[in-house]
């Protein structure tokens, strides 16, 4: 047994983990470096808004009304003449909180479903992947939409919503993986050692495929965020005086003509977020497809 | 050998069909009741309505009988395809409203897609034959930036631009031709970068091929090689994103109905949600959702069509 598992050490060639190629690729290319930071940095700055921010967010100075960008308000102020910056670093809270819950929610809901349909196979396999079709099928948003509406739109109601209508491709990609992998040697080891169905799952197929999972995850983060700031678009996501990104954007689109900045800066914020986000998953999809030899 | 697979693909859409039934069945019922056990209804008002009228008002509607009688009686309406009155525009069904809103957000619909097709497969190809060259990383930039800027962002921008500077198009309304072009661009340009972004990963691998090598070999022209055999092999990710595609163009055009103020079945689902429209909620979430399962139904049958090698099952 150990000379093979030498034999094995040997004759792999060093440095070819698939981490290790995210990590190649990672470094190489300096606008993943780029879009890490922005990453980074818009979320580190979101977090630590109460600190931060110069005005509190919903300090409202009548007075003022909108105003161009300055020294004091650098952003600029919207109609009220709530200070733009701060806005923009509470909203970044919001939407980046959405965007992450909403996520674990799908992961959740998506790695479990997919799991168990995979490896239980047959025709419970065959029932609950028919279902994850037919909700494909549906308008899903239009149901998000109606929860949202007839039972107050909070924030908890907001995440589950967009949590439920991302867990579907989740599922199909785990139990795609599981299928592949269940009948694995190691796999046919662990249950031959009398492990039970669940620890199989989580300490032997669920470990193997934490790629494509993560891969999947990284994308699905701005596609919430997106999502949520389509309903507030609608009136549907955050609500007053609390704000998010969504909120700043279709707020300051409606008066664009006048004060251009209040639409331009957070739109600005939540491009750089979404189009960083999707490159690194792209990017880290890449490294991790064994197709691709860069 | 064509012969033995018509029955196939009859087999095939009549078992889709019979399948889609219980979906139907399962929306209207979780719909109805995600409706009616919430709080609120139509006729709430600021005002309030005298009892004795409210309670004439529900009566008219059978909205005072038990909630499963009514039920009931939506489902067994449903069955002859009627969806029954609007609360908030009495002279008008719901029937109406789909009949005058639908062909509106299908022209949006449509002329999206055509925006979406017309600019993608170019520039997913271009991309691919240009793999890792100049115009390959500026298309990439360029998709990438599309699908990170909302709707509600480019529609207002482009109202700004090409109706309130340059005056080229109306900012809004429906009717004339030119009052398409904005809307359309708006919506279809998320779906122009997936096409792009299909298009060239597809047409990377495509190239790579032994029978495109086989084709160059040949003495091929490029041009050809691009159009007769490149094409066709990579336009099948295309056609199955177009399924998921309608699902998300009624939803967008939720979105650009609203800003470009287009009188579609959009802005009507949105409103009448809002108002509590309860049938017209539930007819429109219907309608869309038969629509949606007739899009998915049509994309299956032509990516059998386009690639034999699939089985129907």
């Amino acid at each position: 047994m150990s000379t093979i598992a030498q034999t094995v050490l040997d004759t792999a060639p060093l440095g070819t983990s698939p981490w290790s190629a995210v990590r190649r690729r990672f470094f190489g290319d300096p606008l993943m470096v780029v879009c890490a930071a922005v990453v980074v940095v818009v979320m580190a700055a979101s977090l630590l808004a109460p600190w931060i921010a110069p005005y509190p967010f919903d300090a409202i100075d009548l007075k003022l009304g909108a105003s161009a960008p300055s020294f004091a308000h650098w952003m600029g102020t919207d109609t009220l003449g709530r200070d733009l910056f701060s806005r923009c670093l509470y909203g970044g809270q919001i939407s980046i909180a959405v965007g992450v819950v909403g996520t674990l929610v799908s992961l959740i809901v998506g790695v479990l479903y997919g799991a168990i349909a995979g490896y239980r196979g047959g025709r419970t396999d065959e029932l609950m992947m028919r279902f994850v079709d037919l909700m494909y099928s549906l308008p899903y948003l239009f149901l998000v939409i109606i929860l949202l509406v007839f039972f107050s739109s909070s924030i908890v109601m907001l995440f589950v919503a967009l949590g439920l209508v991302q867990w579907l491709t989740m599922a199909r990609i785990v139990r795609g993986q599981v299928l592949s992998l269940k009948n694995a040697e190691f796999v046919q080891a662990a249950r031959l050692a009398g492990t039970r169905a669940a620890g199989i799952l989580f300490h032997h197929l669920l470990p193997n495929m934490t790629g494509p999972i993560v891969v999947y995850a990284t994308l699905t983060v701005p596609s919430v965020i997106l999502q949520e700031a389509f309903l507030s678009f609608l009136g549907l996501g955050v609500q007053p005086p609390r704000s998010s990104w969504g909120t700043l954007i279709s707020d300051g689109a409606g008066v664009m003509g006048l004060f251009p900045w209040l639409v331009s800066f957070p739109a600005l914020i939540l491009a750089a977020v979404l189009f960083s986000l999707n490159f690194l998953g792209d990017g880290l999809r890449d490294a991790l497809d064994p197709r691709t030899h860069r | 050998m064509r012969d033995r697979r018509k029955p196939a693909v009859i087999k095939f859409i009549i078992r889709r069909v019979l399948l889609s039934i219980p979906v139907i069945f399962m929306v209207a019922t979780t719909t109805f009741f995600i409706m009616r056990l919430a709080p609120g209804g139509p006729f709430m008002s600021e005002k309030a309505i005298p009892p004795e009228i409210m309670a004439n008002i529900q009566s008219k509607y059978g909205l005072d009988q038990p909630l499963l009688v009514q039920y009931g009686r939506y489902l067994r309406n449903l069955l002859h395809f009627d969806l029954g009155p609007s609360y908030k525009y009495p002279e008008r069904t719901v029937n109406d409203i789909i009949i005058a809103g639908f062909p509106v957000s299908l022209e949006l619909g449509l002329a999206a897609l055509l925006f979406a097709l017309v600019i993608g497969i170019p520039a997913g190809v271009i991309a691919a034959v240009n793999h890792r060259g100049l115009a390959d990383h500026l298309t990439m930039a360029v998709i990438f930036f599309g699908i990170s800027v909302p709707t509600f962002v480019v529609g207002p921008l482009l109202i700004f631009l090409f109706s309130l500077v340059l005056y080229w198009f109306p900012p809004g309304l429906w009717g004339s031709p030119e009052q398409l072009v904005l809307p359309a661009i708006t919506l279809g340009l998320p779906y122009s970068v997936y096409v792009a972004r299909l298009m060239r990963t597809e047409m990377v691998e495509v190239l790579e091929q032994d029978y495109i090598r086989t084709a160059r070999a040949e003495g091929v022209g490029e041009f050809r090689i691009l159009w007769k055999h490149a094409l066709n092999g990579s336009l099948l990710p295309v056609v199955s994103f177009l399924g998921p595609a309608v699902a998300d163009l009624v939803t967008g055009s939720i979105v650009v109905e609203k800003i470009f103020a287009i009188p579609g079945l959009g802005r009507y689902f949105v409103d009448s949600a809002f108002s509590r429209d309860y049938t017209v909620v539930l007819g429109t979430v219907l309608f869309y959702a038969i629509l949606l399962i007739l899009a998915n139904l049509v994309v299956d049958v032509a990516y059998r069509v386009l690639d034999p090698r699939i089985e129907y099952s």
